[in-house]
C-alpha cells in the first residue's frame, strides 16, 4: 500500500453523520473505524496511541473536530490547485 | 532562538526535519524500510495557512501515514474546497541552541510541484513560537518561549 492509496469515503460519511453530535467536543479530535465512532480524545497523539493499539493505525480515521463548514485555509495561490 | 534571511523578493523558508513517526512502526502501519525514515526540507513560513502541508510527493517517499482527510480552502479554490490528505509525521526544527521536536503531528498534503519548497509550516506549529519579521533588515527572528531551559554549571 501506498501512502496515498487509503480510501476515506466511509470514515468521511461516518463523520459527517456524527458531525452535529461531536460539535460539543470542537478541536478535540474524533477517532472512526469504518462506520463507527469509537472515540473522542484531547490530543492527535493520543487519540493516535489509544486506538491505533486497539485497531492498527490502518485501520483508524483520526480527524480534528471544527464547526460545521469550517474548511481549513492555505492562502497561498498554487498551481493546480 | 533561529534567525531565518529573507533577501528581498524572496520567501520566507525554513529547514524542517520530516519523516515518519516512531509510533508508525510501532504501531505496525505502513512499513517501508527501504524507504528514507526522515528529511530536510525547505517549508514556506506561512500565517495564511491554518495547519501545516506537506508535499505529496515527499509524504509518499517517506512513506507516511494516511490517517484521514480534510475540506481545505485555497486561494484558487474559489468557493468550494479540495480534499486533502492528513499524514501522520515527526516534525523537528533546530534552534540556535536547543531543537524543537515533535515526534507526532498531523500534516495536511498538497502537490507542490515545482514551487521551491516541501511543505508550509502553518499557525498549528507556528503558534509555538514568537515570531518577529524585520522587514527592513530582511530577516524572521523564531523565539521557542517554551523550550527546555539550560542548565546552568556552578
Amino acid at each position: 500500500m501506498i501512502a496515498e492509496s487509503r480510501d476515506f469515503t466511509t470514515e468521511l460519511q461516518t463523520y459527517a453523520q456524527h458531525e452535529q453530535e461531536l460539535q460539543k467536543d470542537l478541536y478535540k479530535w474524533a477517532v472512526i473505524v469504518e462506520t463507527k465512532l469509537v472515540g473522542v480524545y484531547d490530543t492527535f497523539e493520543e487519540a493516535v496511541m489509544t486506538e491505533g493499539q486497539k485497531h492498527g493505525l490502518d485501520k483508524i480515521f483520526v480527524r480534528e473536530i471544527t464547526p460545521v463548514g469550517y474548511q481549513h485555509t492555505i492562502t497561498r495561490l498554487l498551481a493546480g490547485f | 532562538m533561529l534567525r531565518i534571511d529573507v533577501p528581498r523578493g524572496q520567501r520566507p523558508l525554513i529547514k524542517v526535519i520530516v519523516g515518519r513517526s516512531a509510533a508508525q512502526s510501532v504501531l505496525g502501519g505502513l512499513s517501508a524500510p527501504q524507504r528514507t525514515p526522515s528529511t530536510t526540507a525547505d517549508f514556506l513560513i506561512d500565517t495564511g495557512a491554518s495547519h501545516s502541508v506537506i508535499d505529496l510527493g515527499l509524504a509518499k517517499k517517506l512513506a507516511l501515514q494516511p490517517m484521514s482527510q480534510m475540506p481545505v480552502k485555497t486561494a484558487s479554490s474559489g468557493s468550494g474546497h479540495v480534499m486533502s490528505t492528513l499524514f501522520m509525521a515527526s516534525l523537528s526544527i533546530a534552534f540556535t541552541d536547543t531543537l524543537y521536536s515533535s515526534p507526532m503531528v498531523p500534516l495536511g498534503s498538497q502537490d507542490f510541484g515545482n514551487h521551491g519548497f516541501h511543505g508550509l509550516l502553518g499557525m498549528d506549529i507556528l503558534s509555538h513560537f514568537i515570531m518577529t519579521f524585520n522587514g527592513p533588515a530582511n530577516f524572521i527572528e523564531l523565539r521557542w518561549p517554551a523550550a527546555p531551559s539550560k542548565k546552568r554549571k556552578r
